[in-house]
């Protein structure tokens, strides 16, 4: 009575076939692509099992036992919330730093579970922090297991980094930061941080470095975009359960649209409210987190994200939208052109609002849904539970659309 | 009778009363978790008694969406055109029996969607007027199957403007 068209179980047990086809068809950065093929490779493996904290403690064992000359102790082991695509344990290492000498250090492992919400490097993160040390808050990052060597999946060790992501008295920014309301204080405190941070991410030379993970997009033309939009579309393909035409028209009109490059800028690719951290009481940033999606790119993707409605919120009097909760978004691009000396085009924050959209609803719509099927990971429950912010986005993303078809 | 409903709530009581003080103080995403647990199973209990309606609404949203775009003008390619007619064909078969199952009202709606796929796709070398038609029709015909998901993902909270969703039934009720 059915054929086969509408049905998508075999994204469960991918041959290879359809791995190196769906490669083929969506190019984009080579390392998002051996990602991608090695995500497709495992998924019949079977699901995610948590580790003991005696389990994970014992991979950290071996592997600083090859890291670290001389004698050290791993104290005070502990879980992490907060990381929904990613297991993080923190602990304090006593040991002798060839840098520092004698030292005691709070520590973070970050680790992907067996399949993440979000495919992504720990050697790109590994190496974004690296590049910003110094220049804006990071933590300092220690040491890289990019392919699972000691841990059961790859993983990274930064430092942890004291603060706080949201005022302690707020009930806003419940789910990871999203809407947090920060009130006239430490918004004052806070924004120009937030902005000139921004601006020194997107202002950072790019053409005179060597990268490992990251590939540099030709200045001028649309591959930039492509690799992002091919990005969705590949993930779209490998996980999705079912079909949503208005995702067709998006995936459509993206193609259609495609911006060149002016100015090839570090993304952080997820620059927002519940990613930095700030001490409470002096309203000081203390560390800048989460940059897995980062890439060579265009900085109106992250203008676009940065921007959104979900990330802010609206003033009592319904009058000002404050950007991620910081700043009115009738000053926030001008105050950025000013910190980055780079321009903000209309047209392109146009197309990465749209192709955001498109992007979230493939992780809501499709990995989340595949990723929390086959019990992948640590945080199946909350993966599951993301397929209700599908809606919001769709009529976002359906409104942008009309606007510009 | 179904007692599924009544399973929900012993579950949500053993979990809230049982469950909850025994977690692992030192262990944080055990707790989190155990109350999204909690959340969901509340979600579903919300929901039981409408999923076959959930399931009934996708197939005639779809349906609807798929003979407009058969009614468009659009110049689909024959292998489409067929697969596209025989889908409406078994979709209209499916609703009108007289026996709905899940199952089978769920299949006939993926089915209408995986070849309403196809022609957008095809559309993308259509010329620009009709290509544009047909995307209009979408958008436009995406509207009551949006307001129907913010109605029915509403309990999960991630709504930016909750005051302004209508009940879902209110939704699939207006277009019947």
């Amino acid at each position: 009575m059915f054929g086969s068209m509408g049905n998508f179980d075999n994204r469960d047990n991918p041959s290879e076939a359809f791995i190196q086809d769906i490669s083929r068809r969506y190019p984009g950065e080579r390392e998002t692509d051996e990602l991608l093929v090695r995500k497709m490779r495992l998924r019949s493996s079977p699901p995610y099992k948590r580790p003991t904290l005696a389990e994970l403690s014992t991979c950290l064992q071996k592997m600083l036992e090859e890291k670290i000359q001389g004698d050290f102790q791993v104290r005070d082991q502990s879980w992490f919330t907060g990381g929904v695509s990613k297991i993080q344990m923190g602990f304090t290492l006593h040991w002798i730093d060839p840098r520092r000498g004698p030292s005691v250090d709070r520590l973070v492992i970050r680790m992907d579970p067996s399949e993440s919400s979000n495919t992504t490097s720990r050697a790109r993160e590994f190496e974004l922090l690296n590049l910003f040390e110094g220049i804006i808050p990071v933590p300092r990052v220690f040491w890289l297991d990019p392919k699972g060597e000691w841990f059961p999946e790859p993983a990274l060790i930064y430092a942890f980094a004291d603060g706080v992501t949201k005022p302690k008295t707020t009930a806003t920014g419940k789910v990871s930061g999203l809407g947090t309301v920060f009130g006239p204080e430490l918004r004052k405190q806070l924004a120009p941080q937030f902005i000139k941070h921004l601006g020194t991410i997107h202002s950072m030379k790019t053409e005179d470095k060597v990268f490992t993970t990251m590939d540099h997009p030709q200045i001028g033309g649309t591959q930039s975009a492509l690799w992002q939009l091919n990005r969705g579309r590949r993930i779209w393909e490998e996980d999705r359960g079912e079909d949503y035409a208005l995702m067709e028209v998006a995936s459509n009109w993206l193609e259609r649209n495609l911006p060149t490059l002016d100015h090839a800028s570090i993304v952080h690719g997820d620059y927002r409210s519940g990613n930095f951290l700030f001490e409470e009481a002096t309203g000081q940033m203390t560390a800048w987190l989460d940059w897995e999606r980062g890439h060579i790119g265009d900085r109106h993707r992250d203008l676009a994200w940065t921007t959104q409605t979900t990330m802010g919120h609206y003033s009592e009097d319904g009058q000002t939208y404050y950007v991620c909760g910081l700043v009115p978004l009738n000053e926030f691009y001008k105050r950025y052109e000013d910190a980055s000396g780079l321009s903000v085009d209309p047209d392109r924050l146009y197309y990465y609002k749209v192709l955001n959209s498109y992007q979230i609803l493939c992780s809501a719509m499709a990995t989340a849904y595949r990723v929390a099927r086959l019990g992948k990971s640590h945080q199946d429950i909350l993966l599951t539970r993301v397929k209700g912010i599908a809606p919001a986005v769709s009529l976002d993303l359906a409104r942008l659309l009309k606007e510009r078809l | 009778m179904d007692v599924t409903e009544n399973g929900l709530r012993a579950a949500v009581k053993s979990l809230t009363d049982v469950v909850a003080p025994a977690i692992n103080p030192n262990d944080p995403l055990a707790a989190e978790q155990l109350k999204l647990v909690v959340d969901y199973l509340e979600f579903v209990r919300g929901r039981l008694d409408f999923l076959c309606y959930r399931e009934t609404f996708e197939l005639r949203d779809n349906l609807a969406l798929a003979r407009a775009i058969q009614n468009s003008g659009a110049i689909i390619s024959p292998e489409n055109k067929s697969l596209l007619e025989s889908s409406i064909e078994t979709g209209t078969a499916v609703l009108s029996s007289h026996e709905l199952k899940s199952n089978v009202i769920r299949l006939a709606a993926f089915e209408i969607a995986a070849v309403v796929r196809e022609v957008i796709r095809e559309s993308a070398s259509y010329e620009e007027s009709i290509r544009r038609k047909l995307e209009t029709l979408v958008l436009e015909m995406s509207v009551d199957r949006i307001t129907f998901d913010r109605a029915w993902y509403l309990p999960l909270g991630f709504d930016p403007s909750p005051k302004e969703v209508p009940h879902f039934v209110e939704v699939a009720e207006k277009n019947r």
